[in-house]
């Protein structure tokens, strides 16, 4: 299992800078929430820690730079789960789940393979759907299978790009037990850009804040998330409910102008 | 599979069969199998059969299968339903290499012949380094691809046009005659040249239908996945425009094969890049053979160039599956 170590990154579209000098590290059995508003740059946060985007400054797995890690060994150690796909392919949802075993396959797909991308399609409930095309099914059910894809590569690292939001309230938390379990037994590490900070609360082990293209805070959620920081980050007043055992955020009123 | 290579079988043997001549399937027969075993008499059938029509069917085929690869290729990496070697400015400009061609080397001649050949292949290849530069300067997204391409097409056409403006009759009936796109000037050279690089590059391409696949989800799961996107993009399109080349430069343009064939195949099997991409150029080379076998034969003694007839015999296969099947594949 391998560290993810991000030093100095900074990244700017047409020269407006995204995130700028983010250092970040990311343990093994870590299942990590990056919160802030809408265009902090948490998903470019994501995709230069994955090199989809090639970001300024380094990332390292354990002590290799990820610059120097083929394309393909890089995808067996990572995987990325954007938010949505492009358009209508004509794909069933078993196809679209094995390209997930494209880092391990040159031409042919082995035994191995099916047997992975089967189960990990099993662990989702998605088997029943496995013959069915990928726009045949439902926004959130497509979701679950770009999840089931990255699963299938068999990373150390998961990124996943607003895993949970397309997802009703039964899937989100099928896909939010399923990531954890998986983190848990197989010690490897997720970070996910999420907008529920009540599910970051109550599943990531560490939350990442960022507001203005910077780090602003970072620990475990119960202990950073404060009505003071919600204010802060999103200009929200909000208050935090441990009732019946699971902590929850509650935002009261928007603080408009503030 | 099956049914598609034996349909184009049919249609191969057909189409040898076919024509002025007057030979019966079994002369045909017995010269081609003489012909296999060297056993050659120089006799009439011999002629008509080896001579004249094998290396025909035989280019059809190849260049049909061709066509349809690359513009499945093209609509996989460019995620783009109109992206065709056609659409995409490599036709026109191709055109545009031969008009030059026919007005340069006024003289018929042999050599003539070739400096067609070889300036429309020449061309064919700048408009993709042209794409390719005006894409590499803002990005080598499918996006910019497709616009550098739309692009291209135009300049090369608009240059035809002038170059028409200005030729003789004699020439413009040429040029015209060349961008109706024909198989009537193929040898079995050319058919050999076809068929060398069709071997060459359709097994690679086939290699990398994993990654064309990954591909035309969006580049983001490309890199994802540990694709190289503007890599492999910009690699693929010059393989494709290399096959086209060496296929139109010899027949002239045929354009409704590259943009239609791959979508007959992907409304019946998927868009897999795997299995998309062997069904396509099988599509595209029964579509060609069909094409041929009517070009031939509507008007009687009469050869109707095959650029003209690939729309009329696609367009009702493409129509009834259009009507027919309702998956919905783009």
């Amino acid at each position: 299992m391998v560290t993810l170590t991000a030093k100095h990154l900074s990244y700017a579209y047409r020269e407006k800078p995204v995130i700028s000098d983010i250092s970040l590290e990311i343990k093994p059995g870590e299942f990590v929430g990056l919160c802030g508003k809408n265009g902090c740059g948490k998903t470019t946060l994501l995709k230069c820690l994955g090199h989809i985007l090639i970001p300024q400054g380094s990332v390292q797995l354990d002590d290799i730079d990820l610059a120097a890690i083929p394309p393909q060994t890089r995808a067996q150690q990572i995987g990325y789960v954007p938010q949505s796909i492009y358009g209508k392919i004509a794909r069933t949802v078993f196809d679209a789940v094995l390209m997930g075993r494209r880092p391990y396959i040159t031409w042919g797909v082995s035994g191995e393979d099916i047997r992975i991308v089967e189960n990990v399609m099993d662990k989702l409930g998605l088997l029943p759907l496995a013959e069915r095309d990928m726009f045949e099914i439902s926004g959130g059910e497509r979701q679950k299978a770009l999840i089931a894809r990255a699963i299938a590569q068999q990373p150390s690292i998961l990124l996943l790009d607003e895993p949970t939001a397309n997802l009703d309230l039964y899937h989100q938390l099928e896909v939010m037990d399923v990531l954890t379990q998986l983190v848990h037994d197989n010690g490897i590490s997720a970070v996910m850009a999420v907008h529920d900070l009540t599910l970051a609360m109550r599943y990531c082990s560490k939350v990442i804040i960022i507001n203005n293209h910077q780090v602003v805070k970072i620990g475990p959620p119960q202990e950073i998330l404060d009505p003071a920081l919600i204010r802060d980050v999103y200009n929200v007043d909000a208050w935090i409910s441990s009732d019946g055992g699971i902590p929850h955020i509650i935002p009261v009123s928007a603080a408009y102008g503030a | 599979m099956t049914v598609l290579i034996l349909l184009l079988l049919v249609l191969a043997c057909i189409s040898v069969t076919i024509g002025s001549a007057g030979l019966t399937p079994a002369q045909v027969a017995e010269t081609i199998i003489a012909g296999i075993t060297h056993n050659q008499s120089g006799t009439f059938e011999e002629a008509v059969v080896l001579g004249l029509r094998l290396h025909r069917v035989l280019f059809g085929v190849c260049a049909g299968f061709g066509l349809a690869v690359c513009g499945a290729v093209m609509q996989g990496i460019l995620r783009n339903p109109l992206a065709s070697p056609f659409t995409l400015g490599i036709s026109s400009a191709a055109a545009f290499g031969a008009s030059v061609a026919i007005l340069i080397g006024a003289g018929i001649s042999l050599w003539s012949d070739s400096f067609i050949v070889i300036n429309a292949f020449v061309f064919t290849l700048v408009a993709t380094f042209g794409i390719y530069l005006l894409a590499k300067h803002r990005g080598m997204t499918a996006e910019t691809m497709v616009l550098a391409g739309i692009l291209v097409m135009y300049l090369f056409s608009a240059m035809t046009s002038f170059l028409q403006f200005f030729a003789s009759a004699e020439h413009n009936q040429e040029i015209v005659f060349w961008t109706f796109g024909s198989l009537s000037r193929t040898n079995w050279e050319k058919t050999g040249v076809l068929f060398f690089i069709i071997i060459c590059t359709v097994p690679y391409l086939l290699w990398r239908s994993w990654d064309i696949n990954a591909l035309a989800e969006g580049d983001e799961i490309a890199k994802g996945l540990g694709v190289l996107a503007d890599r492999t993009r910009a690699l693929c399109m010059g393989i494709v425009s290399v096959i086209t080349a060496g296929i139109i430069c010899f027949t002239g343009t045929i354009g409704f094969i590259g943009l239609v064939a791959p979508h007959i195949s992907r409304m019946v099997i998927g868009s897999d890049m795997r299995y998309l991409l062997p069904v396509s150029g099988l599509v595209g080379a029964i579509l060609l053979t069909g094409a041929d076998i009517l070009s031939r034969s509507i008007i009687p003694n009469q050869i109707v160039p095959v650029g003209i007839m690939t729309a009329f015999i696609g367009i009702p296969f493409f129509g009834y599956l259009f009507m027919k099947v309702r998956r919905e594949y783009w």
